[in-house]
């Protein structure tokens, strides 16, 4: 985190120097910042294994780096990275090549660190604000562009609304428990239920639903959505893909954190955050995520914008994912479910990210390129990125054997698991939607004949990215093992012998 | 916001539309079921151990073949 600040910081003197000319250079020291970090995070890994830690409370008990705040940090960090590769010659084209969006980033993913290992709700409400506020600005970067400026300000105000009503949640659970840190949160909110006999405070309630309404708004779940389409449609488009890969994981790190999974430490188990409030918050994540699949693979169906209906999309995955958390009993976790988010999450991030920068690359001197008429006949124009793209857009229907498609069977199987057949059964369906729509973007790559005839031009850094998302979607999706045991391991669930054991 | 504006206007009613959306939610499913149903049954009648595995994969590729059609008839009417 220090080191990211520090190049944030470098990025801004460094830029004041540059000639125009050289701007590119912000996007390489920003990779350096990114590679440091990297590094970073790799130590604090090794130190972990060679000390046989499973987690390090630090900064005076707010934070907690556990295994599954090391999985966030590698998430961010890749994230980060391709999101900068996609930036660096869009930013040329639109001509607002200035160091400050690069500085943005790596400060929104120091925010972003914070809520993936806070363990205090004041820090993690800290972190919340500092991503929040850089993301605000990072939206309304295109100074000319009145959608991006509308979509700014649209996003701060409903940005600031949620968390206004996060922090009231919040407030709440310290005025109930007279803590701020979420282990003792957790503990004290199940002495008090113990004590009722099982029954739960009003004010516990109150506490429960304004904390998890601040939640499904950072998130974009459905009924608190609205500003996810806006934001996402009038950003730039490399934004939009940071936005909906980084900015969205670190929204379910934090829910994570707060509605809690369980934490091993010294032989004992802590229950954290909101757990003890899982049979009250399991009705309410069901209605959201039938709402959220249902609406937006309804909305994606008729948008005729590619950010647009990609960020429907993203709404319709964000439903899938809290089906995760559905799945287990009315008081425990399936770790089958937590385990499907977390690889959710991380082929969401390269698959999602690989979209968008197809899409980016669409854009040339006065061609926004982000209507579906744009990729009209791209396989004639760009054969290379088309193929590429069909692969995206084939993972993110979650067609094997792509990456796609082990988010979804680990979190459908974590139902099947539970028992919960009917929710398993709509999220199939939903995902029949899904490949519809992803469907329309292929034919009309395809099948339909090109607007302008002008060759895509694909920079270096772009073919990076493209390159770096599309092997880890094939690759993950082709010999899972190695992720399937990596988290796996983040959940201490233990080795396992054979590739059946794997996918359960 | 602008965006809302820039939709097309809607032809077909929205109970025309839901109709239209609706089959897609059961062609995939449903062939993928009926493949893998026939192949069981001929595995049963013919004492094989390997058709219930073509049936189903059979039904995988109508049920896609079905919407890509569906797709492309959508895509031309527009």
């Amino acid at each position: 985190m220090v080191l990211l600040t520090l190049f944030a910081i470098g990025i801004l003197l460094i830029d004041l120097m540059l000639p125009r000319e050289w701007k590119r250079a912000n996007a390489a020291t920003a990779l350096a910042g990114v590679a440091f970090a990297t590094g970073g995070v790799f130590r604090i890994q090794q130190f972990f294994h060679a000390h046989g830690l499973t987690m390090q409370p630090g900064f005076m008990v707010t934070l907690l780096v556990d295994r599954v705040a090391i999985y966030f940090f590698y998430l961010f960090l890749a994230g980060t990275a391709v999101a900068i590769l996609i930036s660096a010659r869009y930013l040329e084209i639109e001509r607002e090549n200035h160091g400050e969006y690069y500085a943005l980033m790596l400060f929104s993913v120091v925010g972003m660190m914070c809520m993936a290992a806070g363990i205090d709700i004041v820090l993690i409400f800290i972190g919340l604000e500092l991503m929040a506020i850089s993301t605000y600005v990072l939206v309304g970067f295109l100074r000319r562009d009145q959608r991006s400026n509308e979509a700014a300000l649209k996003y701060m105000l409903l940005g600031a609304f949620s968390s206004g009503i996060f922090a009231y949640g919040l407030s709440l659970l310290y005025g109930l428990t007279g803590s701020t840190n979420l282990v003792t949160i957790g503990a004290t909110l199940q002495q008090r239920i113990l004590r009722a006999n099982g029954h739960f405070d009003p004010v516990m309630i109150v506490a429960l639903l304004t904390t998890a309404t601040g939640l499904f708004f950072k998130i974009a779940a459905i009924p608190f959505h609205q500003w996810a389409p806006d934001a996402y449609e009038g950003a730039p488009t490399s934004i939009t893909g940071f936005m909906s890969v980084s900015v969205k994981a670190a929204g379910w790190a934090m829910l994570l954190r707060i509605f809690g999974y369980p934490l091993f430490y010294g032989g004992q188990v802590y229950r954290p955050g909101l757990m003890a409030l899982r049979p009250v918050y399991v009705p309410i994540l069901i209605f959201v995520s039938i709402a959220t699949m249902t609406g937006a693979n309804f909305a994606a169906l008729t948008q005729n914008n590619l950010k647009r209906l990609l960020a429907y999309s993203s709404i319709a995955h964000v439903g899938y994912m809290l089906l995760g958390l559905i799945a287990g009993t009315p008081e425990n976790l399936s770790s089958t479910g937590i385990k499907g988010i977390l690889i959710y999450l991380l082929v969401y991030t390269f698959m999602n990210l690989g979209a968008f920068a197809v899409i980016t690359s669409l854009r040339h001197r006065n061609v926004i390129g982000d209507e579906i008429d744009d990729i009209a006949g791209l396989y004639q124009r760009a054969p290379t990125e088309a193929a590429l793209m069909l692969i995206f857009l084939l993972s993110l229907a979650g067609i094997p054997p792509l990456a796609g498609f082990y988010g979804k069977y680990f979190i459908f199987f974590s139902l099947i698991e539970s028992g919960h057949y009917t929710l398993a059964a709509l999220a199939v369906v939903y995902s029949v939607f899904g490949l519809y729509y992803y469907l329309r973007i292929a034919n009309a790559m395809f099948m339909r004949q090109p607007l302008e005839a002008e060759k895509l031009r694909m920079s270096p850094m772009m073919g990076l990215a493209l390159g770096l998302s599309a092997f880890i979607t094939v690759w993950i999706g082709v010999f899972p093992d190695l992720v399937i045991r990596t988290v796996n391991n983040v959940l201490g669930l233990g080795p396992v012998s054979s590739v059946a054991q794997l996918l359960r | 916001m602008e965006s809302e504006r820039r939709e097309p206007p809607q032809k077909k009613s929205v109970l025309v539309q839901l109709a239209n959306y609706s089959q897609l939610a059961f062609i995939f499913p449903v062939a993928t079921v009926v493949g893998w149903l026939i192949g069981a049954a001929l595995d049963r009648w013919l004492h094989t151990t390997w058709l219930y595995l073509a049936g189903l994969i059979l039904g995988i590729i109508a049920g896609f073949v079905e919407l890509i059609r569906l797709v492309t008839s959508s895509e031309s009417k527009e």
